[in-house]
């Protein structure tokens, strides 16, 4: 196997009121094929209670990474363990069924299906105290409850958003994963999005989410990740790494830090 | 006249019990089982095989030509049926499954498959046709002119109860909101933590459920013929599409529309041809409408 | 040691039959992934037009009996088949690949029902007899016309492998292949797929008619008997045992496969007593059936698999 070699920043978690791990991913090799790999040597933590945001360019492995996390991706070596439990070599429903959630960057919700039926499908696992769990969703999304009827294809690009969202959080996850939660959003629209996760995060999810806008999601956040050709560069506080115009320089990429906002 | 339509909808509720069968393969396992004809052919084949262990015949109710034994051997056929099918899954599907094999593979290995089953068929149960039994349903009248055979009332009615069994059983049960949603989208299924895997085989013995049932009637309206499976084969799926393919209760529509126009053609001295002419209507379904009556139109993925 | 070449000859005979039927549904399907389930219609289409035009006059039909050279027979059965196609495929070649295997299988068995029924011209279930066969008059023997026969099969074969290979390598050709590979990039770049698609299936439905009127003025007696799906499966096994994409492959695979049939036969009737024949006929086609699948899942490219051509 032919590794990229290049010195690895050691992983700086600089957060000194760093809580209890609830994911540690250690030396993760992960890609759909066996004899490609898309994610290179990756370890990492995910404090409780943080938003954790992946960033990079593209094809950095961002995505796969998390899709390694829940299973949709073939762990080829490593080790991921979610409060304490190895679940790298478990089924995706069996991951979810430990109450980690993970919302697709596209096709994250049932087209054909109602908003309703969409959350009813997003409970199917547990369905105790579904009526509560249903208002939350929809004091947190408002809309959601007026378009409770509507075909989910029917829905505007945001409000699909809340939806896939919302179905996630039916199950009353302990981790969320999101996948581009802003993509194709106008600016407006990105801003709720991510007050929505803070939300989230707030009721006492831990949030691990993928992003291109660095800037705007840094800015919600507790600390940042950046991978580049599959390898974990830096982790540091999210302020620290928006503040830091080297770093913005050398992983984001000529202007896209410029385009992030 | 009467009896035309009569005749239609029995052999409608048959072809409309095998396409829910292939509908259910077509939105969860996502190809065209061209072997489903087949999977009739066992389940009837099997109900034989009990009433002949058992001795007792086919039995009879009243004036119907068929009683207890019959419906034991149903039940019976759909035990047997429901392991085949998994452990062929097991053995052939699922591994393509894995290699994430084109729809066309998957055709062409249920193609095999049909032609492996239906010798395999005459093999231990020779080429000749054989009858369930030999006794010969008389009409009944019902009021006035109209006589109708008590048979073709219980075939209904069993149509009728699997009908609203699955009809219950989709919308009520959990396996059943399940399965739709795997058919809808099985990456997202899965992600909502749904196991696949298990909505596949629960999808794979209701289809053989149905199946078996729909082959041990026809065999009892008809004959058991090896062939059977070959000659269903293509009015389920004339029912299938002319329904609607993404929906299940189009293959019933389908079932019983495709059994009537055959009915009608045999009432039009054209029964030679019936075959021809619900594939041709299935062909006009196609091009004018392909998403079928009561489905919708399909992605392409 | 005639006996035992004359059994060769004929075997090779019907397996070209089997070989020219694979190398026109390699152009449908292992060159433009076209999934027709229809190939024995499209045979049979040929082998009665063959049979139309050069067989003798029968007191019971009303069309047919021309007595046309044969010749002339088969160039017929080429373009007739070819006009099929072009009927089918308009109808059927806009549709997935699922639905376009419905349709050909349904217009397959249509096509049989055609035969079966259609008496003023195909005499029905008793078929159409005594269609000549080339050169016959001047042969006597059966030995010395067969092998007569097998080099008209030969050269044949050599000729459409070679314009067939010809025709691959062609822009043509590559067209096609990407057609198979990723059909919205080949429509962006601005080729119309249909049209391509179109072109090909007609060109492997002439091949496969013209398969179906070598046969029939070889045997010299068609019924629909001779035409019925278990061809088109036995076609689809040899192309992809051989490896589909690839000529060499349809080639090997027909002769593999004719082989594996001939000898399970031969070996079953000399085990079996006359009692069991249909059941070991059976096991036969179990066999055959049994290669496919296990084909399938083990080595899906097959004996040979498709060259990649500098170009893709």
């Amino acid at each position: 196997m032919l590794y990229y070699f290049a010195p690895t920043v050691t992983v700086n978690n600089s957060d000194p009121s760093s809580g209890k791990a609830i994911l540690q991913v250690s030396n993760l090799v992960a890609g759909y094929q066996r004899v490609l790999p898309i994610v290179v040597d990756v370890s990492l933590e995910v404090i409780q209670g943080e938003i954790l945001t992946l960033l990079g360019p593209n094809g950095a492995g961002k995505s796969t990474l998390i899709k390694g996390i829940c299973g949709l991706i073939e762990v080829i070596s490593g080790e991921i363990l979610f409060q304490g439990e190895n679940i790298s070599e478990l089924e995706t429903y069996e991951i979810i069924e430990r109450r980690v959630a993970y919302v697709p960057q596209t096709e994250n919700v049932f087209a054909k299906l109602t908003v309703l039926h969409n959350l009813d499908l997003g409970a199917i696992l547990n369905t105790q105290a579904y009526a509560e769990r249903l208002e939350k969703v929809f004091e947190l999304f408002p809309d959601l409850s007026r378009f409770r009827d509507t075909t989910a294809g029917k829905l505007s690009g945001g409000q699909r958003q809340m939806l896939a969202l919302g179905r996630a959080l039916m199950a009353d996850p302990v981790l969320l994963l999101i996948d581009e939660p802003s993509a194709g959003l106008s600016p407006v629209l990105r801003n709720q999005v991510f007050q929505h996760v803070v939300q989230i995060r707030d009721s006492g999810v831990t949030v691990v989410m993928v992003e291109q806008n660095a800037r705007a999601a840094l800015s919600v956040s507790d600390r940042g990740a950046i991978l580049a050709n599959g390898r974990l560069r830096l982790v540091k506080n999210a302020r620290e790494l928006l503040e830091d115009p080297e770093v913005a320089e050398i992983y984001f990429g000529a202007g896209s830090m410029a385009r992030a906002s | 006249m009467i009896q035309y339509f009569i005749d239609g909808l029995v052999s409608g509720s048959i072809i409309a019990l095998g396409a829910v069968g292939l509908s259910i393969a077509y939105n969860v396992l996502r190809f065209a089982n061209f072997a489903q004809g087949e999977i009739l052919a066992i389940g009837a084949y099997i109900s034989m095989a009990f009433i002949v262990l058992m001795g007792a015949g086919i039995g009879s109710i009243g004036p119907i030509s068929f009683g207890w034994p019959l419906l034991g051997s149903i039940v019976f056929s759909i035990a047997v049926t429901s392991v085949i099918v998994l452990v062929v899954d097991s053995v052939l599907f699922r591994v393509l499954r894995e290699r994430a094999a084109s729809r066309i593979t998957f055709i062409i290995a249920a193609f095999g498959l049909s032609l492996i089953i239906r010798n395999v068929i005459t093999l231990v149960a020779g080429a000749d046709q054989m009858f369930l039994s030999f006794y010969i349903p008389r009409a009944i009248p019902i009021f006035g002119d109209i006589k109708v055979v008590p048979d073709d009332i219980v075939i209904l009615v069993i149509t009728a109860i699997c009908v609203v069994s699955l009809h219950s059983f989709l919308s009520i049960t959990t396996m059943g909101k399940k399965m739709r949603a795997v058919a809808e989208n099985p990456i997202l299924a899965m992600v909502n933590g749904i196991n696949v895997k298990s909505v596949i085989r629960w999808s794979w013995v209701i289809g053989a459920s149905l199946s078996a049932i729909a082959g041990t009637l026809h065999a009892h309206v008809t004959q058991l013929d090896p062939e059977m499976g070959f000659e269903l084969i293509l009015p389920m799926f004339a029912a299938l599409i002319v329904g609607g393919v993404t929906n299940v209760y189009g293959a019933v529509l389908g079932g019983f529309l495709i059994g009537l126009t055959e009915a009608f053609a045999v009432a039009a001295d054209l029964s030679a041809y019936r075959s021809a002419i619900s594939f041709l209507i299935m062909i006009v379904v196609l091009i004018v409408r392909p998403q079928g009556i009561i489905g919708e139109k399909e992605r392409d993925d | 040691m005639i006996d035992i070449l004359s059994f060769f000859i004929f075997f090779f005979i019907i397996c070209s039959f089997y070989i020219i039927s694979s190398l026109g549904l390699n152009i449908q399907y292992g060159f433009t992934g076209m999934f027709n389930v229809g190939i024995a219609g499209f045979f049979a289409v040929g082998a009665y037009t063959s049979a139309i035009i050069t067989g003798p006059d029968y007191p019971d039909t009303m069309f047919g009996g021309f007595e046309l050279p044969i010749l002339l027979g088969w160039i017929c059965a080429i373009v007739v088949s070819g006009l099929a196609g072009v009927l089918v495929g308009l109808v059927t070649l806009r549709l997935r690949e699922d639905f376009l295997a419905i349709s050909t299988f349904g217009i397959a068995i249509s096509i049989q029902l055609v035969a079966l029924n259609a008496e003023s011209v195909t005499r029905g279930p008793n078929g159409l007899y005594a269609l000549p066969k080339p050169f016959s008059r001047f042969l006597d023997s059966a030995f010395m016309s067969n092998l007569c026969y097998l080099i008209i099969c030969i050269v044949t074969i050599v000729f459409i492998y070679y314009a067939l290979e010809r025709v691959v390598k062609s822009p043509w050709g590559r067209v096609l292949r990407s057609i198979r590979e990723d059909e919205v990039a080949a429509e962006a770049l601005g080729k119309n797929v249909f049209l391509f698609r179109l072109q090909a299936f007609v060109l492997g439905c002439g091949i496969m008619g013209l398969a179906g009127a070598m046969y029939a003025n070889f045997v010299r007696f068609i019924s629909p008997q001779d035409f019925l799906p278990i061809f088109t499966i036995q076609v689809y096994v040899m192309l992809i045992v051989g490896g589909k994409g690839n000529n060499l492959g349809a080639i090997v695979g027909a002769i593999v496969i004719w082989g594996l049939w001939s000898a399970s036969d031969s070996l079953i009737n000399f085990i079996v007593t006359p009692d069991y024949q249909t059941q070991a006929a059976s096991l036969r086609i179990i066999i055959v059936g049994m290669v496919l699948v296990l084909m399938l899942v083990f080595r899906p490219s097959g004996i040979l698999p498709e060259k990649k051509h500098l170009s893709s």
